[in-house]
């Protein structure tokens, strides 16, 4: 519970988020979980600018999974 | 476009989203050097301390976001192979190349994982232990196994005479505890190495429990580190 408190605030900063986004973003992920928040769950009543944002996080999640591929040097269209 | 191209473009963009690193900043570093280098070690580029703290912070959501998709895929995760506990310590640290990390699991009868802890948060290539801390935390979760794990920062994935030691004073301290030291895994961007696969544990003597702390590093001597 400790690490998950610490978790949504870490991800509020990250996303510079105001203090009204950020309590929609708190009750989204209780409500969805981080996993499928993160993923696109609960974020309807979300403005533009955050679901942009969490897009954005949400593509440096999978990228740095694919850092690996990356670090290889390959181009990932051979994947 | 290449896809190579496009992942890397995405990357940068997301990137100066998210912490407000200027793209050019990012794409200058980027044209000599792997540009995930920035989230690894984030000295390598002149940042301010606010985007500093948002990179370290990133990282901290990025592990935890991997632990949780991993804590999904089976409710309570269960180490059932030295490849397994590799896979779930470098999802935790194996990318965090700025310095060297102690985790501890703490497993019950069928190798569940109760609880993980960091232990410690060193240098580049150093991290001190207190065994009396690893103690504890065993104690408070009444585990029947441990399993010990650290990064390697600079990526050499051999373990150094600090490594066995610290694995042998632990060995010594709970064997008489009936806790179960299951490995000792060390990792690395991907890569693993398992004192239990290597058939290291099996070579340390039960010893005299020592409670004294012990600096994990990759350079210093065995006899350096016993004199702490």
């Amino acid at each position: 519970m400790e690490r998950d408190n610490q978790t949504v605030m870490n991800l509020i900063d990250i996303l510079d988020l105001s203090e009204k986004d950020g309590t929609m973003v708190k009750d989204a992920i209780e409500k969805e979980g981080l996993l499928k928040f993160v993923n696109g769950k609960g974020q309807e009543d979300l403005s533009d600018e955050v679901v942009e944002k969490i897009g954005a996080l949400h593509e440096i999640l999978l990228l740095v999974q694919d850092d690996a591929a990356f670090l290889m040097g390959g181009d990932l269209s051979d994947q | 476009m290449t896809s190579r191209k496009v992942y890397e473009d995405s990357f940068y963009k997301n990137l100066n989203k998210l912490t407000g690193i200027p793209i050019g900043k990012i794409k200058d570093y980027a044209k000599e050097n792997n540009p995930f280098n920035i989230l690894e070690h984030p000295s390598v580029i002149d940042l301010t301390d606010r985007q500093l703290d948002k990179i370290n912070k990133l990282n901290d959501f990025v592990s935890t976001y991997n632990v949780l998709r991993m804590e999904e895929e089976n409710a309570r995760i269960q180490i059932t192979c030295p490849q397994e506990a590799g896979d779930y310590f470098n999802a935790l640290i194996g990318n965090k190349r700025d310095r060297e990390r102690f985790m501890v699991a703490f497993l019950d009868t069928s190798n569940k994982i109760i609880e993980t802890k960091m232990i410690s948060e060193g240098t580049v290539d150093s991290a001190v232990i207190y065994p009396r801390d690893v103690l504890k935390m065993a104690l408070a979760n009444d585990c029947k196994g441990i399993l010990l794990a650290h990064n390697h920062s600079s990526g050499k994935m051999i373990p150094s005479s600090p490594d066995i030691a610290i694995t042998q004073r632990m060995l010594n301290i709970f064997k008489p505890l009936d806790i179960k030291i299951i490995d000792h895994v060390i990792v690395s961007a991907g890569k693993y190495v398992s004192f239990a696969e290597e058939q290291m544990l099996e070579d340390l003597n039960h010893e005299l429990a020592d409670y004294k702390p012990i600096k994990l590093g990759e350079d210093t001597s065995l006899e350096d580190d016993l004199e702490m």
